[in-house]
């Protein structure tokens, strides 16, 4: 009875656990932007003073509460000898956020393939992804729509007829995703605790995305974006169910 | 009032010491590095430790304890008697040896697991880069199971303590972390 409740109690008041990983090349602040998240969002903090941050050779864990979730940001290295080491993460991410700098245009072609790389790998179907374009505060730093361009970060389809297709393909999805609904109650009848990640692939369900012009040195930027993609990730149980907390 | 006046002195000063333990198989280099670190010249041939050595160093504004812990099999069951109130590990492989690369990976992980280090950051040192044959950073992490680190902050270095390199890019980020974690 006691366990009952607390159990009870438990399940009240626990808060979703929530991993997020950071990701991007070398030297495009992913760590600066962690520290300034735990300065927005973890008051009590202490950051490392932003002009000292060295390269990170690994990885950095930033914890804190967010709408109401915790969360963990798991930063990665970002250099070529360490990006083998991402995918060891995959499995057990929520949500993504892609790092960029948005004023290293020779290096946009090695940052598309990464995050192609990314989006395409099976362990991250169905992942909302947040991209920062990053140091939006260089006067050298491009533009919104010339970074949308070129990575394809939102759907074209999202773009441009925002409001009118959606309501057209929102119901066709309905219906589809009805279908599924019954297919995935099978199997989750026959399979209590195994859901299969490939199953819920095979649903063909969209990936949230967003690109989000950011400079992690003012501050500006983040704290929007951040807080969409903690939504899109509770939004999205499927994919905490289906990783569980750790 | 006094104390007042002390706190902010040692506020001002920084004058917490910081516990260091380096620890790793035998014959990885702990020795050599951390006399390294204290005086910065080559050092010459040491002997296997039994037992322990301490140093006090000075840098940076910070004052570090650092604990070189003999690596023998038959030593390292004491290791745990200077758990507590560690802030940082060291763990230096021989990143030539890659044959026991296996056993230093459950000597890690087994470490890793007692409650009284769960809050110290984990600094590793992918030691002999000089040596023919040694592994780099990311084949040492993947090889000692860092990427299954999840709650941890940690990060990977190559080194060579013989010829001084690396060692001090390594323990610049162990001070950023730990006055980032104090200031």
């Amino acid at each position: 009875m006691f366990s009952l409740l607390s159990g009870f109690f438990k399940w009240l008041f626990s808060k979703t656990e929530v991993q997020i990983l950071i990701i991007g090349l070398d030297h495009a602040g992913k760590t600066t932007l962690l520290e300034q998240m735990k300065g927005i969002f973890h008051k009590s903090a202490n950051q490392i003073p932003l002009d000292k941050i060295p390269p990170t050779v690994g990885l950095n864990i930033g914890r804190m509460d967010i709408n109401n979730c915790r969360v963990i940001f798991w930063d990665l290295g970002g250099q070529i000898a360490l990006r083998s080491i991402w995918d060891k993460y995959y499995s057990e991410a929520h949500g993504l956020i892609f790092v960029l700098d948005s004023a290293d245009t020779d290096r946009f072609e090695e940052a598309k393939a990464a995050m192609e790389s990314l989006v395409d790998h099976p362990e991250l179907t169905g992942v909302p992804l947040l991209v920062c374009a990053n140091k939006q505060d260089l006067p050298t730093a491009k533009e919104f729509e010339d970074i949308d361009a070129y990575f394809q970060i939102t759907d074209d389809a999202a773009k441009h007829a925002a409001s009118s297709a959606a309501k057209n393909s929102g119901s066709s999805h309905t219906s589809a995703s009805n279908a599924e609904a019954g297919a995935l109650l099978d199997v989750v009848d026959t399979h209590p605790l195994g859901i299969d990640s490939h199953h819920r692939s095979a649903t063909g369900k969209r990936r949230e995305r967003r690109l989000q012009p950011v400079s992690a040195l003012t501050c500006s930027g983040i704290e929007v974006g951040i807080r969409w993609l903690i939504d899109a990730v509770i939004s999205n149980p499927d994919v905490i169910r289906a990783r569980g907390p750790h | 009032m006094g104390l007042i006046f002390s706190r902010m002195f040692s506020t001002l000063f920084g004058s917490k010491e910081v516990r260091i333990l380096i620890l790793g198989l035998d014959n990885a280099g702990k020795t050599t590095i951390l006399y390294r670190l204290q005086v910065d010249e080559p050092i010459g041939q040491t002997v296997p430790t039994i037992g322990f050595n301490m140093e006090t160093l000075q840098y940076k504004n910070i004052k570090f304890q650092v604990w070189d812990l003999g690596g023998q099999t038959s030593i390292r069951p004491y290791w745990r008697c200077y758990y507590p109130n560690t802030d940082a590990i060291i763990f230096v492989v021989d990143s030539a040896d890659t044959e026991r690369l296996s056993i230093a990976r459950q000597e890690l992980m087994s470490m890793l697991e007692e409650e009284e280090l769960k809050d110290a950051i984990l600094l590793v040192f992918a030691n002999k880069q000089d040596m023919k044959g040694a592994l780099p950073a990311a084949g040492v992490s993947e090889h000692l199971g860092l990427t299954t680190i999840k709650n941890r902050q940690w990060s990977i270095q190559e080194t060579s303590a013989t010829k001084g390199r690396g060692l001090f890019e390594g323990f610049d980020w162990l001070v950023t972390c730990i006055k980032g974690g104090q200031a």
